[in-house]
C-alpha cells in the first residue's frame, strides 16, 4: 500500500540524457554557487564566533576579551557577567567574580560559599565534581555543576532548562579570581571552546 | 547570499482585538483573583480545611481577603495557606505558592496575605514575582442601583475563576463598621467566591465578597464537604473530615475598609502590645439576648428609639441585641421572614463572627423602605436559630415613645458638662435626658440602673408629665459613683422604652472628661522590665525599625473596648481594637509598631482611644519626617507590556528570544550592549510568551532590541507608549530568518 502512495525508483524519470551544453554548464554553475555560498556561510560563522570584545575593568584590574554582540552587566555582586542574548533557550553566560582571601581563608571556603549561595539562589543545584588543575601554567580550581532554570513567573510557559556550569577559581596573591560559565546541557560541549578562548585572554 | 526578511512590531491592544476596554479590565482582575485553601498535616497527609477566594493587590504578592478564610478560626486552622493561580483562565486554578499572613482584622473580616514561597518550601523573594494585581477604586461612591463585578471561584477549586455581574441593592449597618458596613448584592453570589473581589467597571478592587458557612464545619452536609479520605478507609464519606463552603451571600465589605491593613502590609508593617493578663476563652455557650427595635443609632452607637411597631414608609430599622461568649469566627445570620418567606436585603450573613466576647451589637437598614407587614428577625448561631422577636409595620404612628436618650454629667444649668458614652470614675451624679411623646399620665413607669450586669437601683413612679415634651433621670453618688460598667432602663409598665450603657472609668480632666491614659512616652526600644529604652522622645534616628509608645493608666476596668492607631504622614496605616484586661491601675503599657526592615522616614502618630472616644495622640519623626515619593505609586502611572515572540513566515512562537527594552534616553546607536542601558527585559517562554519585568511609563517612546539564535536581530526605535494608553497590553513581535 506504502509502495502505491509513494511510488517507487522505477517511477522516477530517467535524468542524464539528451542534455545540452547550456544545461550542464547551468548545473555546474549551481553546484559551484552553492559550495561557495556553504564556504561563505562556514566563514561568516566562524568569524561570528572568533570574533571578540575587549573588557577592562581597572577597579578590578583585570581584561578580556568576550564574544562579540554579547551584553554585558556590571550591577550585580560580581565584576561583570557577559551573556548572548540570542542564546536559546537558556542565555549561555561568563561571569567574573573576585572574592577576597586572606587569613586561613582556602580556596574550599571560598568554592562553599559559592555552593551555600547558589543552594539558596537556584534550583536543584548540584556540585558534580571539584578538582585542581593548572591551565596556561597557573594553577586553579575547577568546580563542575548544574543546576535547573525556571523562570519565576507562572504564567509564563518557558519550560525549566537543565543548565551545566564551571568555576575556575585562581587564587591570585590576596584574592581569588573565579571564572564561570554557564550554558544550556545540550549546548555545553559546543560552547565550551569559545569559552575556553575567553579564559585563555584573561589578563590579571 | 541573506535573504533578510523584514521584521515589525505590531502593537494590538484588547481593544484592536474587538475587546472593550472593560472587558481588557475585567479579564486583568480575573487574572488577579487567586483561589487559596487552608491546610494541615495528617499523618503525614495534607488535609484541607478551608477554601476560598482572594485578589492580588501588587506585584509582589499581597493578597487581600476574608480574614476567617486564613486566620484559625472555627475549623480553619491556620497552618498552611496554599495559592492557586489562574495560569489559564478557562482552566482550574494551580497550586503555585504558600503565603502567610501578615496583616489581618477579624472584627472587618479582612486580611492581606504575602506569599511567601514554593510549594515545594523553596523562599520567594516578593520583589521578583511580578504577579498580575488589580488596583483599588473608590467604594465611598458606591450607593444601590450601581453594577458591580463579582470575581472568584464558585467551588472547591475544580472550574475556572468565574466573573458574575449584579446590581447593589442596597446598604446594611453593622457594628462592625456602621453605616457603611455592608454592600448588598440581589440576587445572592455562590458561597465559595467568598473572600473574593467586586470590581467596577475599569477592574478595580471595590469590595470584598464576604460570607461564611452557616456551619461551624464539624459536620459533614450542604455546607460542609468531604472531599478527601482523611480517615484511610479507602473510602470519601461522611465519616471523612469536611470542608466548610459559604452559603448563598449577599454582603460585599467595601474595600475602603482594607486600605489601612494594605498600607501596613505594603510597608511591611506589624503591632504590638503589652500581652496584660491572659483572658481565657468562654467555655460556656454563646448566647444572643435581649434583642430590641430601634428606628436609629445614637452617636454612642446606643438604640435612639426603641420601638415595637412602625408606622408606614418606615426606611429606617435596626435590630440590637446583647451577646455573651462568642468566639471569634462563630457563624452568625440574621434572617428576616415575613409570612414565612425570607427576604435577604434585610437580612445579613451568615458571617463570621468578629466582635468580642460580650457586649452590644446592632444590624440594620437606613434609606430602604419597609414594606407594609409583619416581620420576624431570627438570630442564628452555626447554623441554629438561638433567638427571635417581631415587628409590625404600618398604620399610623400613635405608639407611646421615649426617644434620644443622653447620657451625661450635668452642668446645672439643663444642659451637659461632656455627654457620650465615657465618664470619669468617682463623677458624682450622671444625668439621663430623653424626649417622650403619646404618652399618657398617670401610668406606672420606672427606671433601673446596673453596675456591671447587677441591678443597683430601681425606682417606680407615676407618669406625670404629659403626653410629649423633654425629661430627665439621674443617677447620685456623692462619695462619687464607682468605676465600672452602667446600664439604665426606662419602662413604662412592663415594657422597655429606653437603655443606654455607660462607663465610668479614669480620672476627671478640665474638661470633666475621662482621662484613663497619662505619661505617654515614645522610644525605639524596651528593656526586660518593660521600661522605655535606647532613643526617647520626638525624634527618631534613620534606620529605625521598632516605636514603642509607653503610657500609664488608671481607674480602667477590665473588660472596656479600648483601640490604638498608628498614623504614618497622617494616614492610618495599622491599628488594633480589644477588650481591657491589664487590672485598674498601672504603669509603663505599651504598644509597638515594627517592621523587619528600617520604617519608612516620616512622621508617626499614635492614638489611643477608649470606647472610639480619643484620649491622646503623640507623634514621632523618624528622620527628617518627610516621606519619600513611593516607587509603587510612580509604577501605577505605567504600562505593563505583555506579547509574543513569532516567527514570521510561520507564525510559530519562538522560545527563548530575549526582548530588551532600552532607558528612554537611548536609541538603538547608542546601545553598547551594556545592560544597565536596559530598562526592562523578558525571555519568551515555549509558547513565545513574555511579559517585560517592569512596566513602562506613558508618553514616551522606547528602543526595543530583540534577540534570537536563528533570527535577524530586531532594532525598533519607536515604539510608542501613548498617555492615553491603557494596562496592560499585548503586542506581537515578528521576527525573520536570515
Amino acid at each position: 500500500m506504502s509502495q502505491d502512495l509513494w511510488g517507487t525508483d522505477s517511477d522516477l524519470p530517467e535524468i542524464g540524457s539528451g542534455l545540452t551544453k547550456n544545461d550542464r554548464f547551468s548545473a555546474i554553475l549551481v553546484a559551484l554557487l552553492t559550495v561557495a555560498a556553504l564556504g561563505l556561510g562556514l566563514i561568516t560563522k566562524q568569524r561570528s564566533s572568533t570574533d571578540t570584545w575587549p573588557y577592562e575593568s581597572r577597579e578590578a584590574g583585570i581584561s578580556i576579551n568576550y564574544p562579540t554582540g554579547w551584553l554585558t552587566d556590571e550591577r550585580g555582586d560580581y565584576v561583570v557577567r557577559m551573556r548572548d542574548p540570542k542564546a536559546r533557550p537558556f542565555k549561555t553566560q561568563y561571569i567574573i567574580t573576585i572574592v577576597p582571601m586572606g587569613g586561613q581563608t582556602s580556596t574550599r571556603n571560598v568554592l562553599d560559599g559559592l555552593t551555600l549561595q547558589r543552594s539558596a539562589d537556584l534550583s536543584a543545584y548540584r556540585v558534580l565534581n571539584v578538582q585542581e588543575m593548572t591551565v596556561s601554567g597557573v594553577k586553579s580550581t575547577k568546580m563542575s555543576f548544574a543546576f535547573v532554570d525556571a523562570d519565576p513567573n507562572p504564567f509564563i510557559q518557558r519550560l525549566p532548562v537543565a543548565v551545566m556550569g564551571i568555576d575556575f577559581l585562581i587564587l591570585d596573591e590576596n584574592r581569588a579570581i573565579i571564572v564561570t560559565f554557564m550554558s544550556d546541557k545540550q549546548m555545553f560541549e559546543e560552547n565550551l571552546p569559545t569559552f575556553e578562548r575567553f579564559m585563555s585572554s584573561l589578563r590579571y | 547570499m541573506l535573504l533578510l526578511i523584514s521584521s515589525s512590531i505590531a502593537q494590538s491592544t484588547k481593544a484592536q482585538e474587538g475587546q472593550s476596554d472593560e472587558d481588557a479590565s475585567l479579564i486583568a482582575a480575573r487574572q488577579a483573583t487567586v483561589f487559596l485553601m487552608q491546610t494541615y498535616e495528617q499523618s503525614g497527609a495534607q488535609v484541607i480545611s478551608c477554601v476560598g477566594s482572594g485578589t492580588l493587590i501588587s506585584s509582589t504578592g499581597l493578597i487581600l481577603t476574608n480574614a476567617h478564610l486564613v486566620e484559625a478560626l472555627g475549623p480553619c486552622r491556620g497552618e498552611r495557606i496554599i495559592v492557586q493561580l489562574p495560569v489559564r483562565l478557562d482552566e482550574p486554578p494551580i497550586p503555585t505558592y504558600i503565603a502567610s499572613v501578615i496583616q489581618s482584622d477579624i472584627r472587618l473580616d479582612l486580611a492581606v496575605l504575602q506569599i511567601s514561597g514554593g510549594l515545594d518550601g523553596s523562599l520567594v523573594e516578593a520583589q521578583t514575582l511580578d504577579l498580575p494585581y488589580v488596583t483599588l477604586g473608590d467604594s465611598s461612591q458606591l450607593g444601590p442601583g450601581k453594577m458591580i463585578h463579582y470575581i472568584g471561584y464558585p467551588d472547591i477549586g475544580t472550574t475556572s475563576v468565574t466573573a458574575t455581574e449584579r446590581l447593589i441593592s442596597g446598604m446594611t449597618v453593622e457594628k462592625s463598621g456602621g453605616r457603611m458596613a455592608w454592600l448588598r448584592t440581589h440576587p445572592a453570589i455562590e458561597g465559595s467566591m467568598g473572600g473574593g473581589g467586586a470590581f467596577d467597571a475599569k477592574g478595580r478592587l471595590v469590595g470584598i465578597i464576604t460570607g461564611a458557612s452557616p456551619t461551624d464545619g464539624k459536620l459533614p452536609g450542604s455546607y460542609c464537604m468531604s472531599i478527601q479520605d482523611n480517615n484511610r478507609d479507602g473510602l470519601i464519606t461522611e465519616r471523612d473530615a469536611c470542608v466548610p463552603v459559604g452559603g448563598p451571600i449577599t454582603a460585599v465589605r467595601p474595600a475602603s475598609f482594607a486600605l489601612p491593613l494594605i498600607e501596613a502590609a505594603g510597608n511591611n508593617f506589624r503591632i504590638d502590645r503589652a500581652s496584660g493578663f491572659q483572658d481565657t476563652a468562654p467555655t460556656a455557650a454563646p448566647v444572643l439576648y435581649r434583642l430590641l427595635f430601634s428606628q436609629g443609632i445614637s452617636d454612642a452607637g446606643l438604640p435612639s428609639r426603641l420601638v415595637t411597631s412602625l408606622p408606614s414608609g418606615t426606611t429606617n430599622l435596626f435590630l440590637f441585641f446583647d451577646y455573651d461568649n462568642m468566639r471569634p469566627g462563630t457563624p452568625y445570620e440574621m434572617r428576616v421572614t415575613s409570612n414565612g418567606i425570607e427576604i435577604p436585603e434585610f437580612g445579613l450573613g451568615p458571617l463570621a463572627w468578629g466582635g468580642d466576647r460580650r457586649g452590644t451589637w446592632y444590624i440594620g437598614t437606613e434609606e430602604a423602605l419597609w414594606p407594609d407587614g409583619s416581620y420576624d428577625f431570627t438570630l442564628l448561631l452555626s447554623g441554629q436559630a438561638v433567638a427571635t422577636a417581631s415587628i409590625s409595620i404600618g398604620g399610623a404612628a400613635n405608639e407611646p415613645a421615649f426617644s434620644n436618650l443622653t447620657l451625661g454629667i450635668p452642668n446645672g444649668l439643663g444642659g451637659f458638662l461632656t455627654s457620650g458614652m465615657l465618664f470619669p470614675a468617682e463623677t458624682k451624679q450622671i444625668d439621663a435626658q430623653f424626649s417622650f411623646s403619646n404618652m399618657s399620665d398617670d401610668k406606672d413607669w420606672t427606671e433601673i440602673w446596673y453596675l456591671d450586669g447587677q441591678e443597683v437601683s430601681r425606682t417606680v413612679r407615676l407618669w406625670d408629665k404629659g403626653s410629649s415634651g423633654q425629661a430627665s433621670v439621674s443617677a447620685v453618688n456623692y462619695e462619687g459613683l464607682p468605676m465600672g460598667t452602667y446600664r439604665l432602663e426606662l419602662l413604662s409598665g412592663q415594657q422597655l422604652m429606653a437603655t443606654g450603657d455607660i462607663i465610668l472609668a479614669g480620672t476627671s480632666n478640665a474638661q470633666s472628661e475621662s482621662a484613663v491614659f497619662s505619661n505617654p512616652r515614645i522610644a525605639n526600644d524596651i528593656t526586660r522590665d518593660n521600661e522605655p529604652s535606647g532613643v526617647i522622645g520626638s525624634a527618631m534616628p534613620l534606620g529605625t525599625s521598632t516605636l514603642y509608645a509607653f503610657t500609664d493608666w488608671d481607674l480602667m476596668p477590665n473588660g472596656t473596648h479600648w483601640t490604638y492607631r498608628w498614623f504614618l504622614d497622617g494616614r492610618l496605616v495599622a491599628g488594633s481594637s480589644q477588650n481591657w484586661n491589664n487590672g485598674g491601675v498601672g504603669q509603663n503599657f505599651w504598644v509597638s509598631l515594627f517592621s523587619d526592615q528600617p520604617l519608612p522616614e516620616g512622621s508617626y502618630d499614635v492614638e489611643f482611644l477608649v470606647e472610639n472616644r480619643p484620649m491622646f495622640s503623640h507623634n514621632v519623626t523618624i528622620g527628617s519626617g518627610t516621606r519619600p515619593v513611593s516607587g509603587e505609586i510612580q509604577e501605577s502611572e505605567a504600562v505593563e507590556i505583555s506579547g509574543t515572540v513569532i516567527d514570521a513566515l510561520t507564525g510559530q512562537g519562538i522560545s527563548g528570544a530575549l526582548i530588551a527594552v532600552l532607558d528612554v534616553k537611548l536609541e538603538s546607536p547608542d546601545f553598547v550592549y551594556d545592560e544597565k542601558q536596559i530598562y526592562s527585559q523578558a525571555i519568551s517562554d515555549q509558547e513565545g510568551h513574555f511579559v517585560l519585568s517592569r512596566a513602562l511609563p506613558r508618553g514616551q517612546y522606547y528602543t526595543v532590541f530583540v534577540f534570537a539564535d536563528g533570527y535577524i536581530t530586531i532594532k525598533e526605535d519607536n515604539f510608542v507608549i501613548r498617555r492615553a494608553q491603557t494596562s496592560p497590553v499585548d503586542i506581537i513581535i515578528e521576527m525573520g530568518r536570515p
